[in-house]
Protein backbone atom coordinates (compact mmCIF):
# COMPACT_ATOMS: atom_id res chain seq x y z
CA UNK A 1 0.00 0.00 0.00
CA UNK A 2 1.18 3.34 -0.66
CA UNK A 3 1.81 5.97 1.84
CA UNK A 4 0.92 8.47 0.44
CA UNK A 5 -1.82 8.58 -2.43
CA UNK A 6 -3.06 11.65 -4.04
CA UNK A 7 -6.10 11.33 -6.43
CA UNK A 8 -7.64 14.04 -8.93
CA UNK A 9 -6.62 16.72 -6.21
CA UNK A 10 -7.92 20.10 -6.50
CA UNK A 11 -7.33 23.13 -5.11
CA UNK A 12 -7.72 27.08 -5.37
CA UNK A 13 -7.27 29.71 -3.28
CA UNK A 14 -10.14 32.56 -4.39
CA UNK A 15 -9.54 32.44 -8.22
CA UNK A 16 -6.09 31.73 -8.59
CA UNK A 17 -6.02 27.63 -9.40
CA UNK A 18 -2.81 25.87 -6.96
CA UNK A 19 -4.02 22.30 -8.39
CA UNK A 20 -6.21 20.39 -10.49
CA UNK A 21 -6.46 17.32 -11.33
CA UNK A 22 -2.44 16.39 -9.67
CA UNK A 23 -2.21 12.35 -9.02
CA UNK A 24 0.55 11.70 -6.68
CA UNK A 25 1.71 7.89 -5.29
CA UNK A 26 4.90 7.59 -2.63
CA UNK A 27 5.75 3.90 -1.54
CA UNK A 28 7.22 3.84 1.92
CA UNK A 29 11.67 3.59 2.47
CA UNK A 30 12.01 6.53 0.39
CA UNK A 31 13.02 10.39 1.26
CA UNK A 32 11.42 12.28 -1.62
CA UNK A 33 12.22 15.65 -2.34
CA UNK A 34 9.11 18.03 -3.18
CA UNK A 35 11.09 20.48 -5.15
CA UNK A 36 10.19 23.42 -7.22
CA UNK A 37 10.35 27.30 -7.69
CA UNK A 38 8.44 29.86 -5.17
CA UNK A 39 4.63 29.21 -5.88
CA UNK A 40 4.75 26.01 -7.27
CA UNK A 41 2.45 24.83 -4.62
CA UNK A 42 4.91 22.68 -2.71
CA UNK A 43 3.75 23.84 1.05
CA UNK A 44 -0.02 24.21 -0.07
CA UNK A 45 0.59 19.99 -1.05
CA UNK A 46 1.84 19.56 2.12
CA UNK A 47 -0.64 21.75 4.18
CA UNK A 48 -2.96 19.80 2.41
CA UNK A 49 -1.44 16.05 3.19
CA UNK A 50 -1.48 17.26 7.42
CA UNK A 51 -5.05 18.87 7.28
CA UNK A 52 -3.97 22.30 7.77
CA UNK A 53 -6.05 23.09 4.51
CA UNK A 54 -9.16 20.92 2.78
CA UNK A 55 -8.88 20.16 -1.35
CA UNK A 56 -11.80 21.30 -3.39
CA UNK A 57 -11.47 18.22 -5.73
CA UNK A 58 -9.92 15.17 -4.83
CA UNK A 59 -9.02 13.02 -2.20
CA UNK A 60 -5.62 12.59 -0.21
CA UNK A 61 -5.03 9.03 1.62
CA UNK A 62 -2.15 8.31 4.02
CA UNK A 63 -1.26 4.64 5.16
CA UNK A 64 -4.96 4.17 3.51
CA UNK A 65 -6.70 6.45 5.59
CA UNK A 66 -8.73 10.04 5.22
CA UNK A 67 -7.08 13.11 6.11
CA UNK A 68 -8.16 13.39 9.74
CA UNK A 69 -7.39 12.30 13.13
CA UNK A 70 -6.39 8.83 11.85
CA UNK A 71 -4.00 10.08 9.34
CA UNK A 72 -2.69 12.94 11.46
CA UNK A 73 -1.63 10.04 14.02
CA UNK A 74 0.93 8.43 11.52
CA UNK A 75 1.92 11.91 9.99
CA UNK A 76 5.03 13.75 11.50
CA UNK A 77 4.78 17.69 10.19
CA UNK A 78 7.82 19.99 10.40
CA UNK A 79 5.56 23.46 9.60
CA UNK A 80 7.93 26.21 7.86
CA UNK A 81 8.25 28.45 10.71
CA UNK A 82 7.95 27.88 14.68
CA UNK A 83 5.05 26.69 15.53
CA UNK A 84 5.86 25.51 19.50
CA UNK A 85 4.13 27.77 21.85
CA UNK A 86 7.57 30.15 22.77
CA UNK A 87 6.08 30.05 27.03
CA UNK A 88 6.93 26.78 26.61
CA UNK A 89 10.15 24.64 27.91
CA UNK A 90 11.95 22.09 25.57
CA UNK A 91 10.47 19.23 28.52
CA UNK A 92 6.90 20.80 28.23
CA UNK A 93 7.02 20.33 24.62
CA UNK A 94 8.19 16.79 24.79
CA UNK A 95 4.75 16.59 27.14
CA UNK A 96 3.00 17.79 24.80
CA UNK A 97 4.08 15.74 21.88
CA UNK A 98 4.21 12.38 24.20
CA UNK A 99 0.73 13.23 25.22
CA UNK A 100 -1.02 13.64 21.66
CA UNK A 101 1.10 11.23 19.45
CA UNK A 102 1.25 7.35 20.40
CA UNK A 103 4.31 7.21 18.29
CA UNK A 104 6.70 9.62 19.94
CA UNK A 105 9.86 8.68 21.20
CA UNK A 106 10.79 10.85 24.65
CA UNK A 107 13.94 8.31 24.87
CA UNK A 108 15.42 9.51 21.89
CA UNK A 109 13.92 12.98 21.92
CA UNK A 110 15.86 13.83 25.35
CA UNK A 111 18.85 12.31 24.04
CA UNK A 112 18.98 14.56 21.14
CA UNK A 113 18.05 17.65 23.51
CA UNK A 114 21.44 16.37 25.33
CA UNK A 115 23.52 15.96 22.53
CA UNK A 116 22.70 19.59 21.37
CA UNK A 117 23.85 20.69 24.69
CA UNK A 118 20.31 22.25 25.34
CA UNK A 119 18.80 22.18 28.93
CA UNK A 120 15.57 20.87 29.13
CA UNK A 121 14.53 23.27 31.27
CA UNK A 122 15.34 26.54 29.10
CA UNK A 123 12.08 28.32 27.54
CA UNK A 124 11.61 28.13 23.92
CA UNK A 125 11.86 32.01 23.53
CA UNK A 126 15.31 32.16 24.98
CA UNK A 127 16.37 30.02 22.64
CA UNK A 128 18.45 31.07 19.42
CA UNK A 129 16.41 31.01 16.01
CA UNK A 130 18.75 28.04 14.66
CA UNK A 131 18.06 26.26 18.03
CA UNK A 132 14.58 26.39 17.66
CA UNK A 133 14.60 24.48 14.46
CA UNK A 134 16.65 22.05 15.68
CA UNK A 135 14.30 21.82 18.41
CA UNK A 136 11.32 21.42 16.62
CA UNK A 137 13.12 19.03 14.10
CA UNK A 138 14.06 16.96 16.94
CA UNK A 139 10.55 16.59 18.16
CA UNK A 140 9.55 15.80 13.97
CA UNK A 141 11.69 13.20 14.06
CA UNK A 142 11.60 11.42 17.68
CA UNK A 143 8.11 10.23 16.05
CA UNK A 144 8.20 6.81 14.82
CA UNK A 145 5.34 8.26 11.76
CA UNK A 146 4.72 6.74 8.41
CA UNK A 147 5.08 9.84 6.44
CA UNK A 148 7.23 12.93 7.39
CA UNK A 149 6.26 16.06 6.09
CA UNK A 150 8.86 18.30 6.26
CA UNK A 151 8.57 21.78 4.79
CA UNK A 152 11.64 23.48 3.86
CA UNK A 153 13.54 22.00 6.59
CA UNK A 154 16.99 23.90 5.83
CA UNK A 155 15.80 27.25 5.11
CA UNK A 156 17.07 30.82 6.37
CA UNK A 157 19.86 28.56 9.07
CA UNK A 158 23.89 28.78 8.68
CA UNK A 159 25.24 25.59 6.57
CA UNK A 160 26.33 24.62 10.02
CA UNK A 161 23.00 23.91 11.43
CA UNK A 162 21.83 22.34 7.83
CA UNK A 163 24.37 19.94 8.12
CA UNK A 164 22.93 18.51 11.52
CA UNK A 165 19.18 18.75 10.24
CA UNK A 166 20.14 16.95 7.30
CA UNK A 167 21.84 14.42 9.71
CA UNK A 168 18.80 14.39 12.40
CA UNK A 169 16.63 13.55 9.62
CA UNK A 170 18.71 10.84 7.92
CA UNK A 171 19.61 9.03 11.24
CA UNK A 172 16.09 9.44 12.61
CA UNK A 173 13.71 8.66 10.38
CA UNK A 174 11.46 5.59 10.73
CA UNK A 175 13.41 3.48 7.78
CA UNK A 176 9.55 1.95 6.47
CA UNK A 177 8.04 5.86 6.44
CA UNK A 178 8.69 7.97 3.51
CA UNK A 179 9.85 11.77 3.96
CA UNK A 180 8.93 14.20 1.78
CA UNK A 181 11.14 17.27 2.14
CA UNK A 182 10.07 20.43 0.53
CA UNK A 183 12.61 23.04 -0.52
CA UNK A 184 14.64 25.14 -3.15
CA UNK A 185 18.05 24.69 -1.36
CA UNK A 186 18.68 21.35 -4.08
CA UNK A 187 22.29 21.40 -3.76
CA UNK A 188 22.09 20.87 0.63
CA UNK A 189 19.62 18.24 0.16
CA UNK A 190 20.54 16.53 -3.12
CA UNK A 191 22.83 13.75 -1.37
CA UNK A 192 19.77 12.45 1.01
CA UNK A 193 17.53 11.86 -1.97
CA UNK A 194 16.34 8.94 -2.83
CA UNK A 195 13.57 10.25 -5.34
CA UNK A 196 12.59 13.60 -6.33
CA UNK A 197 9.53 15.65 -7.60
CA UNK A 198 9.39 18.86 -9.78
CA UNK A 199 6.59 20.66 -9.23
CA UNK A 200 5.61 23.63 -11.18
CA UNK A 201 2.50 25.52 -11.16
CA UNK A 202 0.85 23.08 -9.54
CA UNK A 203 1.91 20.05 -11.99
CA UNK A 204 4.26 17.56 -11.37
CA UNK A 205 6.54 17.73 -14.64
CA UNK A 206 9.01 15.02 -13.16
CA UNK A 207 9.14 12.22 -11.00
CA UNK A 208 12.18 9.88 -10.90
CA UNK A 209 14.77 8.19 -8.71
CA UNK A 210 17.49 10.38 -8.19
CA UNK A 211 20.33 7.93 -9.18
CA UNK A 212 18.46 7.06 -12.66
CA UNK A 213 17.86 10.66 -13.38
CA UNK A 214 21.28 11.53 -12.63
CA UNK A 215 22.56 8.43 -15.02
CA UNK A 216 19.92 9.60 -17.65
CA UNK A 217 20.99 13.12 -17.78
CA UNK A 218 24.59 13.18 -16.80
CA UNK A 219 23.76 15.98 -14.26
CA UNK A 220 23.54 16.79 -10.96
CA UNK A 221 19.90 17.28 -9.27
CA UNK A 222 20.55 20.79 -8.82
CA UNK A 223 21.68 21.69 -12.57
CA UNK A 224 18.65 19.92 -13.75
CA UNK A 225 16.49 22.10 -11.58
CA UNK A 226 18.29 25.16 -13.15
CA UNK A 227 17.74 23.78 -16.67
CA UNK A 228 14.18 22.96 -16.13
CA UNK A 229 12.83 25.96 -14.27
CA UNK A 230 15.82 28.57 -16.13
CA UNK A 231 13.82 32.09 -16.12
CA UNK B 1 -8.20 13.33 23.80
CA UNK B 2 -10.77 15.85 24.72
CA UNK B 3 -9.31 15.47 27.96
CA UNK B 4 -5.29 16.05 26.56
CA UNK B 5 -6.74 18.99 24.78
CA UNK B 6 -8.37 20.57 28.21
CA UNK B 7 -4.96 20.00 30.16
CA UNK B 8 -2.92 21.33 28.30
CA UNK B 9 -5.49 24.32 27.44
CA UNK B 10 -5.68 24.72 31.34
CA UNK B 11 -1.62 24.70 31.22
CA UNK B 12 -1.13 27.56 29.09
CA UNK B 13 -4.14 30.11 30.59
CA UNK B 14 -3.38 28.79 33.71
CA UNK B 15 0.21 30.92 33.60
CA UNK B 16 -1.78 34.41 32.76
CA UNK B 17 -4.84 33.48 35.34
CA UNK B 18 -3.00 32.67 37.90
CA UNK B 19 -0.73 35.52 38.75
CA UNK B 20 -3.71 37.99 37.97
CA UNK B 21 -6.48 36.59 40.79
CA UNK B 22 -2.58 36.84 42.90
CA UNK B 23 -2.95 40.31 42.38
CA UNK B 24 -6.48 40.75 42.21
CA UNK B 25 -6.51 39.44 45.81
CA UNK B 26 -3.62 41.61 46.91
CA UNK B 27 -4.82 44.60 45.57
CA UNK B 28 -8.19 44.03 47.07
CA UNK B 29 -5.83 43.14 50.28
CA UNK B 30 -4.34 46.54 50.04
CA UNK B 31 -7.73 48.41 49.37
CA UNK B 32 -9.77 47.24 52.11
CA UNK B 33 -6.89 47.14 54.91
CA UNK B 34 -4.99 50.20 53.59
CA UNK B 35 -6.78 52.29 51.13
CA UNK B 36 -10.33 52.24 52.89
CA UNK B 37 -9.99 53.26 56.32
CA UNK B 38 -7.40 55.98 55.28
CA UNK B 39 -10.64 57.79 53.34
CA UNK B 40 -11.21 59.90 56.19
CA UNK B 41 -11.40 63.86 56.37
CA UNK B 42 -8.87 63.83 58.82
CA UNK B 43 -6.18 63.11 56.34
CA UNK B 44 -4.57 65.71 53.94
CA UNK B 45 -5.94 65.88 50.57
CA UNK B 46 -2.84 64.36 49.04
CA UNK B 47 -3.93 60.88 51.36
CA UNK B 48 -7.26 60.73 50.41
CA UNK B 49 -6.89 61.46 46.93
CA UNK B 50 -4.36 58.54 46.69
CA UNK B 51 -6.97 56.54 48.53
CA UNK B 52 -9.95 57.43 46.01
CA UNK B 53 -7.12 56.71 43.58
CA UNK B 54 -6.63 52.64 44.71
CA UNK B 55 -10.87 52.22 45.60
CA UNK B 56 -10.89 53.31 41.43
CA UNK B 57 -8.33 51.04 40.56
CA UNK B 58 -9.88 48.31 42.16
CA UNK B 59 -13.15 48.80 40.77
CA UNK B 60 -11.27 48.65 37.36
CA UNK B 61 -9.75 45.92 37.81
CA UNK B 62 -13.11 44.20 39.15
CA UNK B 63 -14.52 45.30 35.95
CA UNK B 64 -11.64 43.61 34.34
CA UNK B 65 -11.70 40.48 35.83
CA UNK B 66 -15.03 39.98 34.85
CA UNK B 67 -13.89 40.38 30.95
CA UNK B 68 -10.47 38.46 31.74
CA UNK B 69 -11.87 35.00 30.38
CA UNK B 70 -12.90 36.50 27.47
CA UNK B 71 -9.83 38.25 26.83
CA UNK B 72 -7.81 35.50 27.28
CA UNK B 73 -10.22 32.90 25.77
CA UNK B 74 -9.44 35.30 22.66
CA UNK B 75 -5.90 36.09 22.61
CA UNK B 76 -5.72 32.10 23.14
CA UNK B 77 -7.96 31.57 19.88
CA UNK B 78 -6.26 33.66 18.25
CA UNK B 79 -2.08 32.21 18.76
CA UNK B 80 -2.89 28.73 18.97
CA UNK B 81 -5.50 28.23 16.08
CA UNK B 82 -4.83 31.10 13.96
CA UNK B 83 -1.35 31.74 14.42
CA UNK B 84 2.15 30.21 14.24
CA UNK B 85 0.45 27.91 17.10
CA UNK B 86 -2.33 26.83 14.53
CA UNK B 87 0.34 24.51 12.28
CA UNK B 88 0.83 22.40 15.10
CA UNK B 89 -2.68 22.77 16.78
CA UNK B 90 -4.33 21.89 13.76
CA UNK B 91 -2.20 18.76 12.67
CA UNK B 92 -2.89 17.13 16.01
CA UNK B 93 -4.44 13.86 16.20
CA UNK B 94 -7.54 15.16 17.04
CA UNK B 95 -10.92 16.55 15.19
CA UNK B 96 -11.99 20.47 15.13
CA UNK B 97 -14.67 20.14 17.09
CA UNK B 98 -12.57 18.80 19.75
CA UNK B 99 -10.34 21.62 19.71
CA UNK B 100 -13.32 23.81 19.98
CA UNK B 101 -14.91 22.06 22.57
CA UNK B 102 -11.34 21.96 24.69
CA UNK B 103 -11.24 26.06 24.32
CA UNK B 104 -14.95 26.52 25.01
CA UNK B 105 -14.93 24.26 28.16
CA UNK B 106 -11.60 25.73 29.42
CA UNK B 107 -13.22 29.14 29.06
CA UNK B 108 -16.50 28.38 30.95
CA UNK B 109 -14.26 27.19 33.93
CA UNK B 110 -12.50 30.29 34.32
CA UNK B 111 -15.55 32.09 33.95
CA UNK B 112 -16.76 30.43 37.01
CA UNK B 113 -12.90 30.86 39.04
CA UNK B 114 -13.15 34.38 38.18
CA UNK B 115 -17.00 34.66 39.67
CA UNK B 116 -16.39 33.06 42.26
CA UNK B 117 -13.14 35.04 43.28
CA UNK B 118 -15.15 38.27 42.71
CA UNK B 119 -18.15 37.16 45.19
CA UNK B 120 -15.04 36.14 47.61
CA UNK B 121 -13.02 39.49 47.14
CA UNK B 122 -17.07 41.04 47.71
CA UNK B 123 -17.87 39.03 50.49
CA UNK B 124 -14.47 40.25 52.34
CA UNK B 125 -14.79 43.74 51.82
CA UNK B 126 -17.87 44.03 53.09
CA UNK B 127 -17.45 41.81 56.41
CA UNK B 128 -13.76 41.71 57.02
CA UNK B 129 -13.28 43.13 60.90
CA UNK B 130 -17.01 42.34 61.56
CA UNK B 131 -18.48 40.35 63.88
CA UNK B 132 -20.37 37.90 61.59
CA UNK B 133 -23.04 35.51 63.04
CA UNK B 134 -25.45 34.38 60.20
CA UNK B 135 -25.93 31.38 61.81
CA UNK B 136 -25.84 31.32 65.73
CA UNK B 137 -28.57 34.28 65.71
CA UNK B 138 -29.08 35.86 61.99
CA UNK B 139 -30.59 32.95 60.44
CA UNK B 140 -32.48 30.34 61.87
CA UNK B 141 -31.47 27.09 59.23
CA UNK B 142 -33.21 24.67 61.33
CA UNK B 143 -36.43 26.40 61.06
CA UNK B 144 -35.89 27.12 57.50
CA UNK B 145 -35.35 23.34 56.47
CA UNK B 146 -38.29 22.35 58.67
CA UNK B 147 -40.50 24.85 56.70
CA UNK B 148 -39.08 24.45 53.43
CA UNK B 149 -39.81 20.36 54.25
CA UNK B 150 -43.35 21.07 55.54
CA UNK B 151 -44.27 22.91 52.15
CA UNK B 152 -42.97 20.78 49.81
CA UNK B 153 -44.47 17.74 51.56
CA UNK B 154 -47.81 19.75 50.89
CA UNK B 155 -47.18 20.61 47.27
CA UNK B 156 -44.26 18.25 46.02
CA UNK B 157 -44.61 20.52 42.69
CA UNK B 158 -42.99 23.47 44.13
CA UNK B 159 -40.19 21.69 45.56
CA UNK B 160 -39.61 20.94 41.61
CA UNK B 161 -40.66 23.82 40.00
CA UNK B 162 -38.27 25.97 42.70
CA UNK B 163 -35.42 22.96 41.03
CA UNK B 164 -36.08 23.96 37.92
CA UNK B 165 -36.15 27.40 37.61
CA UNK B 166 -32.73 27.13 39.45
CA UNK B 167 -31.40 24.81 37.28
CA UNK B 168 -33.02 26.73 34.06
CA UNK B 169 -31.41 29.88 35.31
CA UNK B 170 -27.94 28.22 35.42
CA UNK B 171 -28.25 26.58 32.18
CA UNK B 172 -29.26 30.19 30.47
CA UNK B 173 -26.07 31.34 32.28
CA UNK B 174 -23.82 29.00 31.05
CA UNK B 175 -25.19 29.01 27.77
CA UNK B 176 -25.36 33.01 27.33
CA UNK B 177 -21.36 32.93 28.64
CA UNK B 178 -21.15 30.56 25.79
CA UNK B 179 -22.60 32.54 22.90
CA UNK B 180 -20.29 35.33 23.92
CA UNK B 181 -17.39 33.69 23.56
CA UNK B 182 -18.64 32.16 20.07
CA UNK B 183 -19.30 35.37 19.10
CA UNK B 184 -15.36 35.90 19.10
CA UNK B 185 -14.46 32.68 17.82
CA UNK B 186 -16.55 33.12 15.15
CA UNK B 187 -15.40 36.96 14.50
CA UNK B 188 -11.91 35.89 14.27
CA UNK B 189 -12.46 32.63 12.11
CA UNK B 190 -14.15 34.70 9.41
CA UNK B 191 -11.97 37.69 9.79
CA UNK B 192 -8.77 35.73 9.47
CA UNK B 193 -9.17 33.86 6.66
CA UNK B 194 -8.28 36.76 4.57
CA UNK B 195 -5.20 38.08 3.93
CA UNK B 196 -5.65 41.80 4.37
CA UNK B 197 -7.04 44.14 7.59
CA UNK B 198 -7.48 40.76 9.86
CA UNK B 199 -7.62 42.48 12.75
CA UNK B 200 -9.48 45.32 11.65
CA UNK B 201 -12.47 43.22 9.94
CA UNK B 202 -12.67 41.04 13.34
CA UNK B 203 -13.54 43.86 15.45
CA UNK B 204 -15.90 45.16 12.81
CA UNK B 205 -17.19 41.45 12.69
CA UNK B 206 -17.68 41.36 16.51
CA UNK B 207 -19.76 44.30 16.70
CA UNK B 208 -21.80 43.27 14.02
CA UNK B 209 -22.40 39.72 15.43
CA UNK B 210 -22.61 40.74 19.01
CA UNK B 211 -25.67 43.43 17.35
CA UNK B 212 -27.13 40.38 16.05
CA UNK B 213 -27.19 38.32 19.04
CA UNK B 214 -28.33 41.18 20.80
CA UNK B 215 -31.56 41.83 18.64
CA UNK B 216 -32.56 38.03 18.87
CA UNK B 217 -31.82 38.28 22.65
CA UNK B 218 -34.58 41.17 22.71
CA UNK B 219 -36.91 39.53 20.07
CA UNK B 220 -36.68 36.66 22.59
CA UNK B 221 -37.80 38.73 25.34
CA UNK B 222 -40.51 40.36 23.55
CA UNK B 223 -41.88 37.49 22.18
CA UNK B 224 -41.61 34.96 25.36
CA UNK B 225 -41.30 37.79 27.78
CA UNK B 226 -45.21 38.45 26.61
CA UNK B 227 -46.58 35.33 26.46
CA UNK B 228 -46.10 34.94 30.19
CA UNK B 229 -49.11 35.39 31.70
CA UNK B 230 -47.91 34.73 35.32
CA UNK B 231 -44.33 35.78 36.13
CA UNK B 232 -43.44 34.37 39.54
CA UNK B 233 -46.79 31.62 40.99
CA UNK B 234 -44.86 29.41 43.52
CA UNK B 235 -48.43 28.40 44.42
CA UNK B 236 -49.14 27.33 40.96
CA UNK B 237 -45.74 26.57 39.40
CA UNK B 238 -43.65 29.68 38.46
CA UNK B 239 -44.89 28.60 34.73
CA UNK B 240 -44.33 31.95 33.30
CA UNK B 241 -41.01 32.55 34.04
CA UNK B 242 -39.52 29.11 33.57
CA UNK B 243 -41.13 29.10 30.18
CA UNK B 244 -39.80 32.60 29.55
CA UNK B 245 -36.47 31.02 30.35
CA UNK B 246 -36.67 27.56 28.13
CA UNK B 247 -37.64 30.08 24.70
CA UNK B 248 -34.30 32.15 25.57
CA UNK B 249 -32.51 28.93 26.19
CA UNK B 250 -33.75 27.71 22.68
CA UNK B 251 -33.09 30.84 21.16
CA UNK B 252 -29.79 30.98 22.51
CA UNK B 253 -28.66 27.56 21.68
CA UNK B 254 -29.70 28.16 18.01
CA UNK B 255 -27.37 31.17 17.89
CA UNK B 256 -24.82 29.60 19.77
CA UNK B 257 -25.18 26.53 16.81
CA UNK B 258 -24.94 28.80 13.95
CA UNK B 259 -22.04 30.84 15.53
CA UNK B 260 -19.83 27.37 16.32
CA UNK B 261 -20.67 26.43 12.86
CA UNK B 262 -19.69 29.22 11.28
CA UNK B 263 -16.48 29.24 13.09
CA UNK B 264 -16.32 25.40 12.04
CA UNK B 265 -16.61 26.02 8.53
CA UNK B 266 -13.64 28.55 8.41
CA UNK B 267 -11.41 26.74 10.18
CA UNK B 268 -11.74 23.53 8.68
CA UNK B 269 -12.31 24.88 5.19
CA UNK B 270 -10.88 28.44 5.15
CA UNK B 271 -7.91 28.49 7.54
CA UNK B 272 -5.49 30.72 6.51
CA UNK B 273 -2.16 30.30 8.70
CA UNK B 274 0.07 32.84 6.52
Amino acid sequence: METLKCSGLGKRYGSTRVFENLNLELEGGHIVGLLGPNGSGKTTLIKLCCGLLTPDAGEIKIGGEKIGPKSKAITSYLPERMALAEWMTAAQAMDYYADFFEDFSRSSATEMIHSLGLDENQSIKTMSKGTKEKLQLILTMSRKAKLYLLDEPIGGVDPATRDYILNTIINNYNPEATVLISTHLISDVEQVLDQVIFLREGKIILQSDVDDLRMERGKSIDEIFREEFRC
Amino acid sequence: MLGKLIKHEFKATARIIWPMYAGMVVLALITRLAAMPLLDSQHSFFINAISILIIFLFGLCMIALAFMPLIISAVRFKKNILGSEGYLTMSLPVNTDQVLCSKMITSLVWYFASALLGLAIILMMVFWGQDIQLFSGGIDLKGFFEEAARLSAENKKIIWNVVLLITEFVVDGVILINLGTLIVYASYSIGYSVNKHKSLLTVVLFFVLFHISNWVCVLGIFIFGRQSQRWIDFMTGVNGLQSFLAGMLLLMLISSAVLYFITRFFITRKLNLE
